[in-house]
């Protein structure tokens, strides 16, 4: 079961490599709109990696979890978008 | 091999494709020139990359309750992520980010003049110059 769940790890490395080179991006944008491009990537990304994690923990309500997190990851996308403009819609 | 170890192999594909969706969408961020294209690549990447590691991780443990928990959340993702990246997009046009190459922009014909881009630079570092461009004239929200 260990060595069928190989590409899990993987997953999970490339995951991980490819939120620090988003983290990067966002702290070296000379944008505020490109920072909040890299918070929703970086939001969206965090939620696969709950799902590959869920996984490999063999948790029983983790789809749950990935539920609640994808609704909280659109109204953190939406709060973003309002922040970007100050408060004004 | 049994039709478990299958069902685990198959899995791990398609999760291991749903994040090459994520690598490719944060090598947009890096590699496109303006926000509006970056904004692009993240809205395209976040909803099929979401639902492909949702399929891969409902593989691995399936079962009638997840199978409806599946359907509800690719729903919701792929109807709320471009939503919420729409709405990026808009805050950032009204703060007056500028299409980089920028030709054309007709949301903007109605105002009189058109802006000049020459002053841009060549790496896309134009920060400063939208807020200067537009202290003039108060945006309309």
């Amino acid at each position: 079961m260990t060595a069928l769940n190989f590409g899990l790890y993987i997953a999970l490395t490339i995951l991980a490599i490819c939120m620090i080179a988003i983290a990067y991006r966002m702290i070296s944008a000379s944008n505020d709109a490109d920072r909040s491009v890299s918070a929703d990537l970086l939001m969206f990304s965090f939620i696969g990696m709950l799902a590959i994690i869920g996984v490999l923990l063999a948790g029983e309500y983790f789809f749950d979890l990935i539920l609640v997190a994808s609704v909280v990851g659109f109204i953190s996308s939406v709060a973003l978008a309002r922040a970007l403009t100050r408060g004004r819609r | 091999m049994d039709i478990n170890s299958l069902h685990t192999v198959a899995a791990n594909f398609i999760i291991l494709l749903g994040v090459l969706v994520f690598v490719v969408a944060a090598g947009g961020l890096f590699k496109f020139r303006d926000t509006y294209q970056r904004i692009s690549a993240v809205g395209t990447a976040a909803g099929p990359g979401i639902s492909l590691i949702v399929i891969g991780v409902f593989l691995t443990v399936p079962s009638w309750q997840n199978a409806v928990q599946l359907l509800i959340i690719i729903f919701l993702q792929l109807s709320t992520s471009s939503i919420g990246t729409m709405s990026i997009a808009r805050s950032a046009y009204l703060t007056g980010v500028k299409m980089q190459p920028g030709y054309f922009d007709q949301l903007a014909e109605d105002q009189a003049e058109v802006e000049d881009t020459s002053d841009i630079d060549e790496d896309g570092d134009i920060a400063q110059e939208l807020g200067k461009n537009r202290a003039q004239e108060p945006p309309q929200y």
